[in-house]
């Protein structure tokens, strides 16, 4: 029983702990990139980068903005908060001068999107299934 | 529009499926908003004298849709509906309408072309200030975004070029845009010369506007950028010299040998007597905003230089007046949908004469100045819904908004306002 106990409250920390619920960033098997770092992620995810280094066009996806997994994402890979990110994309659809993300509705969905969308980007938990796809890894810029 | 048809908006807008937009077709979307305020100023009457016991005459609905032609061409559309107190009564406009073309985009760089009306990237905040989420708390720094002009300075019907460059320090953003924009006659004649020219018409305001913002990759909270706006306006169709001279003459009894009867006549009603107008002005903003953690911090400065020459019967009267502004803003997110806000913004109309004895005005003694302290708490309770309450702590009246109505009304000095708005988005 114990024993039991102490390895609910293990996993329940590890699934707590970000180190082993970091967000895996995704993208389509044809983008030329395979690393990035957090301040060209963030301007792919403010619609300001457009392109991949050979030129395709992003797609970007996103999760709803209260989902738990685009927060992590947002605080861990993109070094933002949500609301940044939310007011940056308010900004420009009612000002009129920028397509925002595409908002899916659950990871499954993003992982069919992203696979399916030639330049396509998406996030998901990590331990989930990203098989026929590419994972981004990320790279600390030199500072 | 009353209450129970904004309630009624708003409620069959919260049954619309998707919170984010609703999708017409695959390239394009509906989005919206809906703002009502609720205000209460009872030291100096904030446009309409309504708000002495609270007024609930303050609301905004805007509709914008977006219509993605292929990945580089798009065209994009608002409408908004403003209600101000007395000041604004509501009517609807376009706010923006144009095409942008994407006319170069790779990864080192972008650049396009939009065409139509498109509002004018003045500091952090003046192409969103109508706008209830992008706002922080209630409503954009008065002291920044005052009302007087705001429509005149808030977009441009002409081109707008804008483009991105990503160097290995940070990402440098410019917008450069040329074109006229509209101009209420009457009120802008009214502030000039306290009365509407006959004849004569303040029609088209020309508009020149250039900002450059830079955020480094060492520090991708920070955001530093200046704003240059260059705005021109005449009077058209005035009357001549002779025009106004015999108009002088005639209303000063007839005798044209009596000079002195004359000029006073023109000096007592110069409003009638106006012959040229020019204006030109530079409205120019630095800014810089950092974003840390669970804090934002916001700092503009404003200046605005304006050469009038007034023609009087055809004498001509120039004047040079530089305008003054400033703001410190901290915005805490101390909760996940909960954000506190304290602002501290200083204005002077005529940086020369920062307390208006210069220029005294009757019933108004503060008009030129302005300090405030503002507090502000916003809560996103529900998913596309803001609660946002504010109080301002005011000294000076420039930016207090001062319908027509009520211009004869003795002003104080210090006024509080308290302001509480409800607002849903798609």
């Amino acid at each position: 029983m114990i024993k039991r106990l102490l390895i609910f409250w293990i996993w329940a920390g590890l699934l707590n702990s970000s180190a082993i619920a970091d967000t895996q960033v995704i993208v389509h098997p044809s983008v030329v990139n395979s690393s990035v770092n957090s301040h060209t992620l963030s301007r792919i995810y403010a619609m300001q980068l457009k392109n991949w280094n050979d030129g395709q066009s992003i797609k970007v996806f996103v999760l709803p903005s209260k989902n738990q997994t685009h927060r992590q994402f947002t605080l861990r890979k993109l070094k933002l908060q949500s609301h940044q990110l939310d007011r940056l994309w308010n900004r420009l659809i009612f000002t009129g001068t920028g397509r925002t993300p595409i908002v899916v509705k659950s990871e499954l969905e993003m992982i069919e999107k992203v696979k399916t969308t030639p330049g396509g980007i998406g996030y998901v938990s990590g331990g989930v299934d990203v098989s026929g796809l590419k994972v981004l890894h990320e790279v600390q810029s030199n500072e | 529009m009353n209450k129970f048809k904004i309630t009624l908006l708003a409620l069959l807008m919260s049954c619309f499926s998707s919170a984010y937009a609703i999708q017409l077709t695959a390239e394009s979307e509906l989005h919206g908003f809906v703002s009502q305020s609720f205000v209460y100023s009872p030291d100096n009457a904030y446009a309409g004298t309504n708000t002495n016991t609270g007024s609930f005459d303050f609301r905004e609905i805007g509709l914008n849709g977006a219509w993605e032609i292929n990945e580089n061409f798009r065209v994009t559309g608002q409408v908004l509906s403003r209600k101000v107190g007395e000041s604004a009564d509501g009517s609807l406009q376009i706010d923006f309408l144009l095409m942008d073309y994407l006319a170069h985009s790779t990864a080192e760089s972008n650049f396009g072309v939009r065409l139509g009306r498109v509002k004018n990237a003045i500091g952090l905040y003046n192409s969103t200030r109508d706008i209830p989420t992008a706002r922080p708390g209630l409503a954009v720094p008065s002291s920044i975004y005052f009302d007087s002009f705001r429509d005149t300075i808030l977009s441009t019907d002409g081109v707008n070029l804008y483009g991105s460059y990503f160097a290995e320090s940070g990402t440098l953003s410019w917008e450069v845009s040329s074109g006229v924009s509209g101009l209420e006659s009457e009120v802008m004649e009214d502030y000039l010369f306290g009365t509407e020219v006959e004849p004569g018409e303040l029609d088209k305001v020309r508009l020149s506007g250039l900002k450059v913002d830079f955020s480094p990759n060492k520090a991708p909270g920070l955001l530093m950028g200046v704003s240059v706006l260059k705005v021109g306006f005449n009077l058209d169709d005035a009357q001549t010299t002779e025009e106004a001279y015999s108009k002088a003459v005639a209303a000063s009894g007839g005798d044209s040998t009596n000079i002195g009867l004359i000029q006073q006549e023109i000096y007592q009603n110069i409003g009638n007597y106006v012959t040229s107008t020019e204006l030109d002005s530079l409205v120019g903003v630095l800014y810089a905003q950092y974003a840390y953690q669970d804090w934002v911090f916001s700092v503009e400065y404003l200046n605005i230089y304006t050469d009038l020459t007034i023609g009087i019967v055809g004498d001509l009267v120039t004047e040079q007046t530089t305008s003054e502004a400033f703001y410190l803003q901290s915005e805490w997110f101390f909760r996940e949908n909960m954000s506190a806000l304290v602002r501290y913004e200083e204005l002077y109309l005529d940086a020369d004469d920062r307390d208006g004895s210069d220029k005294p005005r009757a019933a108004d003694s503060y008009y030129a100045y302005g300090k405030g302290l503002t507090f502000g708490l916003s809560w996103d309770f529900q998913e596309s819904w803001r609660l946002v309450g504010q109080v301002g702590i005011n000294e000076g009246t420039v930016w207090l908004p001062v319908s027509l109505q009520d211009e004869q009304a003795v002003l104080k000095r210090d006024w509080n306002t308290y302001m509480l708005q409800l607002s849903y988005q798609f």
